[in-house]
């Protein structure tokens, strides 16, 4: 039996566990606010706040309900647009009212859920942060320019939060009803009772972000092995200079990371690339590097750091080198009981550089039409190691070993960078695409790999070659 | 649930829209959201070939899918009276007769619908139905085929075609633009219930109910007062809800099978293909000018696609016609029937995409003339007169459009010499065009019933798409009646209320503001009739001399000669007093020309080492007349503009020529823009009354906000990197290897 907490009411329910919470919402429930756009994560109307406790804490972020399916809803609180109504208008949605920011209105509660979102999220409440909220969102109508207004208002009320819990200042300021201040006794209790028949299947799901939309329809009928909740799969911790992601961890769990915050100082960067921050909240890593997506974002970046995977069948792991997960378009060294566990990865030393680069038709939501990482360790004035990695430029995410090999060993300069983009040239084999022809996506390379050194090594007088 | 959420309690309205708080609480129904009794739900089956017969449908195994009610495909669909036989397929002019022919003209053309209980169910079995074809050849190629269609001429010449090629200063080049799907955030939908044997009720997403009345009474042959149409809510449209399309006659046709009503919502893939796009087109321009820069002559030529079962002509050169004195003028047209859908109008049609070619051979010209573009366009105008039909212009601030326009963006800072403004990789460039829109105005009607208490209910069929109607007439109706706003409820978009037109065009608040202040006076006038029997000076009484409040009315001053509603509504025993009034376009439209104006102005970044292309900042100065309720103004041309960034930088809907397929028919794979994409955008209005035009002195502002947006764009990107780039859009791979 699945159990949790849509709103007010608890929902217990003997439907299947692969359903989508939208259609759960909607068709089931009648909460015809959430509204469809695409089914497929691209417009953030289907967006609802999903809350669960971590670590004693009741914490909320959002998510596309579309890709959700009820079976990762188990124990949560689940809050649609009907579920922040208070009496008379919340402040976001005054806020909302005053500047126009709905035009049409399909967009609109979908957009005022993502504000819900930042406005429980205990970060420090700026502009900037309530736009990244929205980044999930797309609208038709107003150009965006009303909504930035109104998320410039009401991100001044939260201003004044201070230390308050983000829940309590909430129902205060009368941006959600009074039953939140509940929510968390309530999970408690629920969490106690067995909130889901046990699912033991090979179609393994983590967010579901790729599977809900490659096989929407036939999603709910697969025995599904549920993965996303496994306490034993989440986490991102450190052990001397290895970093472990557990197999269910997520892009948004990297970006909060303390870890991958020290290590990588232009994480933020990087990060802002992937998909959105709905989508974020429910992408695993373990989810892009199985999906062999050839552009994959996550797989790129792991791709140059050299990640281990530990594979588990149920009774016997083994690890592989990320580098030969692939072994062909779409074609993993996995057998189909085989999940991943844990993901790990020497971090960067001091001296080593790291760099992730990609280019895309549209600035958010878009995924790369061509996207590469490198990391470089010096000794003094000579690389010691390489590895250079290239999305879009094969029919797999590509290791570029001879560009790695050709590079160690040798000193930065205008010339040897040259040499490297003539081999990686002879060892990437893209094809022409709606996402750009062929000729473009091997000069788009070179310009990312030039990119890279320019980033990497802003001293050296490499600057003048990588014009043009 | 009204266009006023009456469910939640408020002590005072929100500021804004009318309907702010059903948009805001997510209570607002939209067409697929209405609870109707025993409803059931259709999904289409498309075809999998561009072109051909159909030798056979196999429905078996989707009739096995336990919950399907019926298949309904062109073998044993209840007949539509009006496609009867060839003959009168042709005389219908519905386009597609959907479920009435065995021929296919494009790929995902609907051949047949599954009704079942649930929609997965019907979603299960559509997945199951196959169908054998005698394929024919096909031709979805438009940059192969459209040199073949020959061009004609498409208006009036204007003194000679060639007399002017040989003046000092000439430009020619060639344009493209891909096809551009309108993809409002709401897909369409339609909720068909007939609920007796000749009387049809839909929730339907259009842009005009009475278009849709208008259509089904033709089809049906019953009178339009048996089909009732509602469209309270509607999510967008930007042209794709002017017609009425297959999909929403299969509904009906459906709900006829099984005596049901249907639902049938389409899909964000069928929404690239069932219900219009902007078709892809081709254009020439060829401009000169003297030394001084005034313009010798222009000949444009453009072609765009159409579907073969259908035709549709944009008027792409009708733009060239309208803003600029050519004394040698020749436009020449053609269309290119391909296996497509059908093409439909398309914010700002037609204009939009004439719009970017002659405003970027403009700009070309202005280079090579080294004159400021700014002064280029000054020194051209056609501000007297309509150069085409010769009317002079009712109003044209398109001059002081681009003066305010040039002046926000700091135009002087702008270099003449390409890329003097650099930052790295980041080249920094300005560019400019201008807009120009046909400003109309149709017949419309509207009611007004008021209560004992002061409040009036303000209605109207017309439909309020995301444009603001709800609002401006609540404003309207305050201004003219005196009411105060809280007392001003508004219904629209349902059938049952006072006949308008579609919203589209940019008529919309031009028509309604007539109908509503006709109303008004109407208003006024029956309650003078009422007053006069307790106070003689309302015998004799014009509409302008009254004044209303929330609580009687008076005569020329507040108060003055003041009769209470109370003492009306007792004294006549009355419930409601209900009022309807009509308002059409007078002679004025004979004698002058309207139009609406933009300038748009765009200062861009353009990262030569990656294609990259940031919006750094829009602006927009506009003449819409006056302007009703500023800061909705404003909204709506951010919107449009950021539509135009659109149009310029990502919008494509690519075919596939070998197979006939739409190719990333979604919203990961047809982009338009995101926040991230949205620069500033800075809106000013020029804000003078045009008289002639209705009585709020408005005019339309929806296209305008597009137009020339995208030549703006391509302008500036030529400023910053020197790449004249003129097919649309502008990808980073066309910035790169152009
Ligand atoms: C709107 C949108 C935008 C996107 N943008 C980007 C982007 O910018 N960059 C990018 O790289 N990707 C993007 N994606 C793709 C997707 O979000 C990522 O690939 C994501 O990381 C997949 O993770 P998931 O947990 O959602 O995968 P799921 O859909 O749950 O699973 C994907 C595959 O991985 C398998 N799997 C999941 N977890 C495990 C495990 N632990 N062990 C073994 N197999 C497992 C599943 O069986 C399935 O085959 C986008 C997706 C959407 C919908
Ligand atoms: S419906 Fe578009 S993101 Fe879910
Ligand atoms: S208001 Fe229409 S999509 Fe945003």
């Amino acid at each position: 039996m699945i159990k949790f907490i849509l709103n007010d009411v608890e929902i217990k329910t003997d439907l299947k566990p692969g359903m989508l919470l939208l259609d759960l919402i909607r068709y089931n429930q009648q909460l015809t606010g959430t509204k469809i756009g695409c089914r497929e994560g691209d417009c953030g109307a289907c967006t609802v706040l999903v809350g669960e406790i971590k670590n004693g804490h009741l914490e909320y972020s959002t998510a596309t309900s579309c890709l959700m399916a009820i079976g990762n809803a188990c124990g949560k609180h689940i809050v649609t647009i009907e579920g922040i109504n208070i009496d008379g208008l919340n402040a976001i949605q005054e806020a909302f009212a005053k500047e126009g920011a709905t035009q049409c209105g399909f967009c609109t509660p979908g957009f005022i859920v993502s504000l819900a979102g930042f406005s429980l999220d205990k970060s420090t409440p700026t502009y900037e942060r309530s736009i990244d909220a929205m980044n999930g969102n797309i609208c038709r109508c107003t150009g965006y320019k009303s909504i930035e207004r109104a998320a410039k208002n009401f991100t001044e009320i939260l201003g004044q939060r201070s230390t308050q819990e983000p829940v309590e200042f909430a129902v205060d300021n009368r941006i959600i009803p009074a039953y939140f201040l509940k929510i968390k006794e309530r999970l408690l209790k629920l969490n106690g009772q067995d909130t889901q028949s046990a699912t033991a299947g090979n179609k393994f799901l983590g967010g579901g972000t790729d599977l809900y939309v490659q096989q929407h329809d036939t999603m709910p009928g697969e025995a599904i092995g549920f993965l996303f909740d496994k306490t034993e799969l989440k986490g991102i911790n450190q052990y001397d200079d290895v970093c472990e992601i557990g197999g269910a961890a997520t892009v948004a769990d990297i970006a909060v990371s303390p870890v991958f915050q020290k290590y990588f100082p232009a994480l933020k960067e990087y990060i802002e690339l992937v998909s959105s921050t709905q989508i974020r909240n429910m992408a695993t890593v373990a989810g892009n590097f199985t999906n062999a997506s050839p552009i994959g974002d996550l797989t790129i970046i792991f791709l140059a750091l050299d990640a281990k995977l530990t594979l588990n069948d149920g009774a016997q792991k083994r690890t592989i080198s990320l580098r030969s997960f692939y072994k062909g378009y779409k074609q993993l060294d996995k057998k189909a009981d085989e999940f991943i566990e844990k993901i790990s990865f020497v971090l960067p030393a001091e001296t080593d550089r790291f760099n992730f680069e990609k280019v895309s038709k549209r600035t958010h939501l878009d995924i790369a039409s061509v996207n590469s990482a490198i990391k470089i360790s010096m000794e003094g004035n000579v690389v010691s190691s390489a590895s250079i990695s290239a999305g879009g430029v094969g029919p797999i995410p590509a290791w570029l070993s001879n560009g790695s090999a050709f590079l160690t060993g040798k000193e930065i300069t205008p010339e040897n960078i040259e040499e490297l983009l003539k081999i990686v040239q002879s060892e990437i084999s893209p094809i022409s695409d709606a996402r750009g022809s062929e000729a473009y996506k091997r000069l788009l390379l070179s310009q990312l790999i030039k990119a890279h050194f320019i980033k990497s090594f802003p001293a050296l007088p490499i600057q003048n070659l990588l014009h043009g | 649930m009204g266009f006023f959420d009456d469910t939640i309690s408020l002590s005072a309205p929100p500021e804004g829209r009318v309907e702010a708080t059903a948009k805001v609480t997510g209570s607002g129904k939209y067409s697929a959201e209405y609870e109707v009794a025993s409803l059931c739900h259709a999904v289409l089956v498309g075809s999998t070939i561009p072109a051909g017969i159909i030798k056979s449908i196999n429905v078996g195994n989707a009739r096995q899918v336990e919950g399907v009610i019926d298949v309904i495909t062109h073998l044993n669909r209840p007949m539509v009276p009006a496609f009867a036989d060839e003959a009168k397929i042709k005389e219908a002019r519905f386009g597609l007769p959907v479920f009435h022919t065995d021929k296919i003209y494009f790929k995902g053309q609907p051949i047949a619908m599954v009704i079942a209980e649930t929609l997965e169910d019907a979603t299960y079995a559509a997945s199951l139905i196959t169908a054998e074809y005698a394929a024919d050849q096909f031709n979805v190629d438009f940059e192969k085929s459209y040199k073949n269609a020959e061009l004609k001429t498409a208006g009036k010449d204007r003194g000679t075609a060639d007399s002017w090629a040989e003046t000092p200063s000439v430009v020619e080049a060639e344009y493209t633009i891909k096809n551009e799907v309108h993809n409002p955030m709401e897909m369409h939908a339609t909720i068909a219930h007939w609920t007796a044997e000749n009387e049809l009720k839909m929730f339907d997403k259009n842009q005009g109910v009475n278009n849709v009345q208008r259509m089904f009474a033709k089809l049906y042959n019953i009178p339009a007062e048996k089909i009732h149409v509602v469209s309270e809510f509607v999510g967008g449209g930007f042209g794709s809800g002017l017609r009425v399309w297959p999909h929403c006659l299969a509904a009906v046709i459906g709900a006829k099978a099984v005596k049901r009503p249907v639902k049938l919502v389409l899909t964000r893939p069928q929404m690239f293909t069932l219900v219009g796009y902007r078709p892809e087109s081709w254009q020439k321009v060829k401009i000169g000018a003297d030394n001084s820069g005034k313009f010798t002559g222009i000949l444009h030529q453009a072609r765009h696609a159409t579907c073969v079962y259908d035709n549709f002509n944009e008027g792409i050169t009708r733009i060239a016609r309208l803003v600029y004195n050519f004394a040698n003028l020749r436009t020449e047209s053609a269309t290119v029937p391909l296996n497509l859908s059908m093409p439909t109008w398309m914010r700002g049609p037609g204009d939009c995409t004439g719009d970017f070619a002659i405003e970027s051979a403009i700009d070309e010209l202005s280079y090579k003339l080294n004159i400021d573009p700014v002064q280029l366009r000054l020194q051209n105008l056609a501000l007297e007169k309509d150069p085409d039909s010769g009317k002079k212009w009712s109003t044209n601030f398109v001059d002081e459009c681009i003066k305010l326009a040039a002046e926000k963006i700091q135009w002087q800072n702008r270099k003449a010499a390409i890329g003097a403004i650099s930052d790295g990789d980041w080249k920094t460039g300005y560019g400019m065009a201008v807009g120009m829109w046909n400003a109309g105005r149709s017949n419309a009607s509207a009611g007004i019933k008021m209560l004992k208490d002061g409040s009036i209910t303000v209605q109207t069929a017309m439909t309020d798409i995301g444009t603001g109607t709800g609002t401006a007439m609540q404003n309207i109706a305050k201004d003219a009646t005196g009411i105060s706003k809280e007392k001003i409820r508004i219904e629209l978009g349902n059938s049952n209320l006072p006949p308008a037109p579609s919203q589209g065009g940019s008529t919309g608040l031009s028509s309604i503001s007539g109908a509503v202040a006709a109303a008004v006076n109407a208003l006024k006038m029956k309650l003078a009739g009422f007053a006069a029997a307790e106070n003689d000076t309302y015998k004799n009484v014009v509409g302008a001399d009254i004044i209303l409040s929330d609580n009687g009315i008076s005569y020329k001053t507040t108060n003055q000669q003041f009769v209470p509603y109370s003492v009306i509504w007792e004294k006549n025993n009355l419930q409601v007093l209900e009022v309807e009034a009509s308002s059409a376009p007078g002679d004025e439209r004979k004698q002058l020309a309207f139009c609406s104006s933009a300038a748009h102005f765009c200062m861009v970044k353009v990262n030569t080492k990656t294609g990259k292309i940031k919006i750094e900042k829009m602006v927009c100065a506009a003449d819409g007349g006056t302007i009703v309720n500023e800061k909705a103004a404003a909204n709506q041309i951010s919107g449009a503009v950021v539509g135009g960034i659109g149009m310029a930088l990502m919008e494509e809907q690519l075919i596939d020529p070998k197979l006939g397929t739409a190719i990333g028919n979604d919203l990961a794979g047809y982009h338009f823009a995101v926040n991230a994409d949205a620069p500033i955008v800075e809106v000013i209005f020029v804000n003078k009354p045009d008289v002639n035009s209705n009585p709020s002195g408005s005019k339309g502002l929806g296209e305008v906000g597009i137009i020339g947006a995208a030549a703006a764009i391509a302008n500036a990107i030529y400023n910053a990197i020197g790449k004249r780039l003129r097919d649309l859009p502008i990808t980073p791979d066309k910035v790169l290897m152009g």
